[in-house]
Formats: C-alpha cells, structure tokens, sequence
C-alpha cells in the first residue's frame, strides 16, 4: 500500500492516494489538518477495502470465489448481494446491453490499439459463459455455469467514490470532493458555500480542459474508450462490447460524461449512453441529464 | 434496446442504487446483522415478568431458524412459561368479613377468608408449553410465501393457530406488498366448566336488598350450573405496504382485523354486586359475560429511520378499534445507538391508551339507589380491568454485545405502569427482565 499524501493548498486540502488503478483524490475544506488526514486515511481505507473485495485480480476474495466455483453455488455477503440486485436490475433496465458476466469477452479481444480482430468462432464460444439470464441468482447464493466471470470492473469504481463521500460526510466533514480517476462525488459544497468547480479533460488533447463544472452536490462519471481501441482497415472498434453478440459496440462516442446524484448513478448512465451506439446522444437527451459527449 | 424511449430510466437507476447505498455507509450494522442474526442460528431466551403483588411469569423459549435448500427457511420455536401470583378478578376492595370464595384456573379454591381484603384478586399457579413452525418460500426473487402452525398448552387453556402470509416485492424490491391471514381455535377449560354468563357465582350472608333477577340465583349457588369448555375461533387479517423511502427511511403501513366467535368471556372474572344501602358493601358476585362475537381493526403506521452510522429510530402509532366499543392508540419508540463495533444500546418507551367496552362497569348496584343499579340481569357485563379506560406507560432499556463472530448476547429491562380512571381499580406496575443468547451454527 502506498503512502497517502496530504497537500495543504492554501484554500482546501489534497489529498492522494493510489488505488483500483487510478490516482485518487480528495479534496476537504477544513481548518483542522488532523482532521483533514484522518478523512484521508479513511477514503484510502473504504478504497482499498473495495479494490481488496472486487478486483478480479485477487485471489480468495469474494469474486474469486464466485470466478471459481466451477457451477457451484456460492452464498454472498449482505454488500455483494445488494451490487448483485443492482446489476441485475441494470441488466433488466438496459434490456441485457449492461451485463457483468461480459468480462470473459477480453479472452477474445485484446483492446491494445492493434488490428488483432477475433475469429467470430472464438467469439460464439465464448458467448456460451456470456449472459446474466444464465446466471441463478437467489439472494444470498449465486451460481453460474462452469466458465462464467462476474466483474464488477463497470460498478466498483463509482460505488467506492459514493461510500468514500458518505463516509467523509459522515464522520469528517461535508465540505468534500471525491475523485477517483476521473469518477467525482461532491458530498456537499465548499466552507464558504460555493461550488466545487470540475475540470473536464480530453486526453486526446493532452488533458486540456474542454468543460468546466461547478458542483456543491452531486456525482460526475466518465466511460468511454479513449486509449483502448482496436483498428482494422481504418475502422475503429471500441472496448465497450455487446454482451449480446460479443462484438463492439458500432459507432459508439469515444467518451461520455454525465452529472447525476451519485456516483454510480451517472456512470451507469454514461455506459448506458455509450451501449447506445450512435444514439447515445439521443438516450442522453431523453433522460434529461445534464452531459458532455466526444465523438 | 429501448433504452431511450423511456425517460424513466435515469429515475428507475436512482432508485436502483439508493437501494444498493441504502445501508451502505451504515453497513457495519448490516454486517453485524448478518453475523449473528443471520438464518442457520438458536436463540435461547429468559423472561422475567412481574407485576408488583400480583402476577410473575417466567419465560423460556428457544428458537431455531434453519435455511433448508435454496429456497426454504424453518423456523421452530418453543416456549415453556411458569405463572404463579394473583390477578385481579374485577371485583372491587371490600372490607367484608369472610370474603366470598374464588375459584382459580388450577381447579383449586382459594378461599379469601383468611385475608378478606384480597378477595380482589383470583392466586393462580399454571403452566403453558408453546410450540410454533414456520415454514418460508420464495417462489421466485420477488414472492415469498410463509405457511405457519402453532399450539399452546395449559392446564385450562389450549390453543392452536394456523397461518398464512404473502410477500411480494415490488418496485426493484423498493415495496413490499402482504397480506396473510391465521385462524385460531381456542378452548378454555376450567375447572368444572365454564360458568353461565352474568349468573350470580356467591352471595353473602348479609345480603338484604337484592334486585328479583339474582334473588333467585343465590339459592343456586350451592350447586352452580357449569357448561362444558368454552371455545372460540379467531380469524385474522392483514394486508400492509413496506416502502423503502430514501436511503435512511423506510415506513410500513398495515391495516388488519379480526373475527371472533364463541366464548369470548373470561371464566375467572367476576363483578361485584355492591349495596349503598350497607354502605357499598358487596352482597354478591356475579360471573362476568362478554358478547359471543367481537370484529377488531386496526391501522399501523411505522417509520424506521436510520439518522447516522451508529443511530436508528423506530417510531410507531397503532389505532386500534371494535364493536366492543374499545378504541385504542399506541405510540411506540425505539432509539438504539452503536456504543461501538460490538455493543449497542436501545431505548425503549410506549405510551398506550384505551377507551373503556360498552358493557364494562365496576360493579353492579343491588338498590336502586346505588349506581349502576340493574333491576333486570345485565345482557353483557364486565369489571375486568383491561376492557376500561387506560393508560399504560413503559420504558426500558436493553444492551446487546457480541461476543464473537457467531454469538450475541442481549439484555433488557422495562419498567411498564397501567392506570385506570376508575380508581376502584389500583394501578399495576410491572418489572420486565430478559436476557437473550443467539448462536449461529
């Protein structure tokens, strides 16, 4: 684990640490620096606590578990239980495009800027382990056929920045900003009273500021595909797949950012959008959220 | 995909992850839930009851909750309960010599003689052995059905229940719709048989003005007339809604009622006849006499709401009525607070307060003078206590800690008080202590 940092910045507090592959932040204002460092410690606590209980890449956790068992059943705890409702009730909203049993889907593409496109044989093989509907879930037990992979890659990022904000507001302070890798919750405005202002960056333009947006509550998340991509004969296929055909999706934005209460709210929105293709704006339109979209 | 015809969507994912965050910042108490409280696990219990010169109770139960497959759930518990003390029977204080005799539910007489003054209250010693299954069903994610049947033994009581209930969740499982009913048959059997309603149980010997209608009574009493066990079927009824309101709330709604038939009287109860003419003394004792039917309703309101990590607040209110005339309100509060990981403390109050039944009065009047005079056999009548005008007040409070990852360890006591507006009838006051040992296995 690596060390937190606690930055004085004359108007409010950074704080950083890294985890779940992304560079975390906090921002509080207060006067009270013990104050200031506990909230830190606490959010890089509630961070690596999720990472450690999510990641598909560590072995003996929960998802391991659940990667393992080989088609037999698994009971889970009361938290992995309420992200299973959740997913499934994001599978039955998006009408099966937001599946978290569509990770085994990179055994076949490698989304590394090259034009390796797979044999739609591979593909159809493994879209036999693809599809939630497969899946036999009866809170508290889970069961999957042989082969099948849940990854809570598409949730576990926005739902630790909703907890790590609830948490801070709760026991610290209100006056905080969340932001992991790009993925915000504003617990509640600045000391003063004014609003947090956001900086929305296009990597493709080396990170300039393309949009500015002042939040005193609320979430922002990001999805898009910028620096993962496959390229063949000048088409452009995009790391978001279509869990029901195991291809990319077609003409989708390169990224999409949604503002919404809560974290995890306006991710999936974002992800939702882009599962639209090229009518992720429209969807975006029709709910009626405030957004930015790169095409 | 039909994503983006419905505008809904973005509300329905809201609603989806406030389910999802709900207890999320307060999942130290979730997971606390699960550890101990969890299906699969025993809890074994002992009650205390006791109320100040008159009636202790002690309580021992177990109950067993057992997860069978995927999609089952037993749950099987025992009580056995010991009771022993003096209730009051409904008839008033009175400084009449040699005291007219009670009968108890244990068959045995107590005569009140040696201590006239205590003729008020009806001793008693019994026993009652409970035993209760539960059987739970989810026919699919959203519907849960469970079946249950119950008996209860004592020497002069004997019940059995049967029931049913229906949940569906609704609304990404944001509502929860019930409805359930159960039926009971109870039969009650004392000693000798279950007394004629409003017939006169004893006269005494310096009884002088009586109304015609119990004159003849009194002669009968050396050989009173007894009827076989009396029984009554009860039919209950509930449909309810739980919502989940935001994050922190959640209220639930139900109205039920209920159909009784058959003996609704209680063979031990008694009214007083009472003479102003010997300065209210009592000449005689009537056996009390209930309606053979009685439809209760009631509406419940209930809101749990979960401030912080470490706080809960649950708050009730219960209006309750019959075509006895009762109508009640009840206001209940819980406030319990996480001292730390592994301990709490709940505060516990209750303010209940009752209308009096139709038919109830303290005493009956042998002249027409007195109060209460009746020249003609009352049609339903009753002194007991519990069907006048009330108001009880509790408070208590109860610690829990966990001792490990499988066990917890409870303890409360509550301090219960019942008032009367008549004030013939003195006030009960009541001492509760539990102590509460769940394991899981």
């Amino acid at each position: 684990m690596q060390a937190a940092k606690l930055i004085n910045k004359k108007t409010h507090w950074l704080g950083t640490f890294y985890s779940m592959a992304s560079q975390c932040e906090i921002l509080l204002d207060t006067k009270d620096e013990k104050l200031a460092w506990d909230a830190l410690q606490s959010a890089q606590k509630e961070a690596i606590r999720i990472e450690q209980k999510y990641s598909r890449y560590k072995s003996g956790n929960i998802i391991d578990k659940i990667n393992t068992a080989n088609g037999e059943r698994v009971t889970v705890d009361e938290e992995t239980a309420r992200l299973l409702d959740y997913a499934q009730q994001c599978f039955n909203l998006s009408d099966g495009a937001f599946d978290i049993t569509s990770g085994v889907l990179r055994k076949a593409w490698k989304f590394d800027g090259s034009n390796n496109i797979p044999d739609q044989k591979i593909i159809s093989k493994i879209m036999n382990q693809v599809g939630w509907e497969k899946v036999e879930w009866k809170n508290p037990k889970l069961r999957m056929l042989p082969g099948m992979q849940l990854d809570f890659g598409g949730i576990g990022k926005e739902y630790a920045v909703d907890r790590t904000a609830a948490i801070i507001a709760q026991h610290y302070t209100a006056h905080v900003l969340v932001n992991f890798g790009g993925d915000i919750s504003v617990a509640g405005p600045r000391e003063n009273g004014e609003a947090w202002e956001i900086g929305l960056q296009n990597p493709e333009e080396n990170n300039a500021t393309v949009a500015k947006v002042a939040l005193k509550k609320g979430a922002v998340a990001t999805s898009g595909d910028l620096n993962r991509f496959l390229l063949k004969n000048g088409k452009r296929y995009t790391h978001i797949l279509n869990p029901k055909t195991g291809w990319p999706i077609k003409n989708a934005p390169r990224q999409v950012t949604v503002l919404a209460n809560t974290c995890i709210d306006a991710g999936m929105l974002s992800t939702f959008a882009i599962l639209q293709g090229a009518e992720a704006e429209e969807f975006l339109i029709a709910q009626d959220v405030d957004y930015r979209i790169i095409t | 995909m039909q994503l983006k015809k419905s505008h809904a969507i973005r509300n329905k994912l809201a609603l989806a992850s406030s389910a999802l965050l709900i207890s999320s910042p307060a999942i130290s108490i979730a997971a606390e839930k699960t550890d101990t409280a969890d299906i699969d696990n025993v809890g074994i219990s002992q009650l205390y009851y006791s109320e100040e010169d008159r009636v202790t109770v002690q309580k021992t139960q177990a109950i067993i909750t057992k997860e069978i497959g995927e999609s089952d759930i037993l749950k099987l518990s025992f009580v056995y309960d010991t009771m022993s003390g003096a209730s009051p029977n409904g008839r008033i204080f009175t400084d009449t010599e040699g005291g007219i005799t009670n009968t108890t539910p244990s068959g045995s007489s107590s005569s009140g003689s040696g201590d006239s003054s205590d003729t008020w209250k009806t001793s008693f010693e019994d026993t009652r052995t409970a035993f209760n299954a539960e059987w739970e069903h989810k026919f699919m994610t959203v519907l849960t059905g469970v079946l249950g049947g119950g008996i209860s033994k004592e020497n002069d009581y004997e019940s059995n229940t049967f029931s049913g209930k229906l949940l569906l969740d609704i609304n990404q499982r944001r509502t929860t719709l019930m409805t359930g009913m159960s039926v009971a048959f109870d039969t009650v059997s004392p000693f000798g048989g279950v007394p004629g309603g409003a017939t006169v149980l004893a006269c005494h010997s310096n009884a002088v003005f009586r109304p015609t209608w119990f004159d003849d009574d009194c002669d009968k009493t050396e050989n009173p007339i007894r009827y076989k066990p009396g029984e009554k079927v009860v039919n209950d009824y509930i449909i309810g809604v739980t919502q989940v309101w935001n994050r922190r709330t959640l209220m639930q709604f139900n109205f039920s009622f209920s159909k009784e038939d058959g003996y609704l009287s209680d063979p031990y109860k008694q009214v007083s006849i009472i003479s102003s003419e010997l300065d209210g003394e009592e000449v005689a004792v009537l056996h009390e006499k209930r309606p053979d039917t009685r439809n209760t309703k009631s509406l419940y309101y209930k809101v749990v709401h979960v401030p912080t990590d470490n706080t809960s607040i649950h708050f009730s209110y219960r209006y309750f009525w019959d075509d006895w005339g009762v109508a009640a309100d009840t206001v209940e509060g819980r406030l319990r607070i996480n001292l730390t990981s592994r301990t709490y403390l709940q505060m516990h109050s209750r303010l209940h307060f009752q209308g009096k039944a139709d038919f109830f009065q303290p005493y009956v009047g042998a002249d027409e003078k007195s109060s209460y005079y009746s020249s003609a056999r009352p049609n339903n009548i009753s002194a007991d206590s519990r069907l006048s005008q009330l108001l009880t007040a509790t408070a208590g409070v109860k610690v829990g800690v966990k001792i490990n990852k499988s066990s917890h360890i409870s303890a409360r006591i509550e301090r219960m008080t019942q008032r009367y507006k008549n004030k013939l009838l003195p006030t009960m006051k009541t001492f509760i202590s539990q102590i509460n040992l769940t394991f899981k296995f």
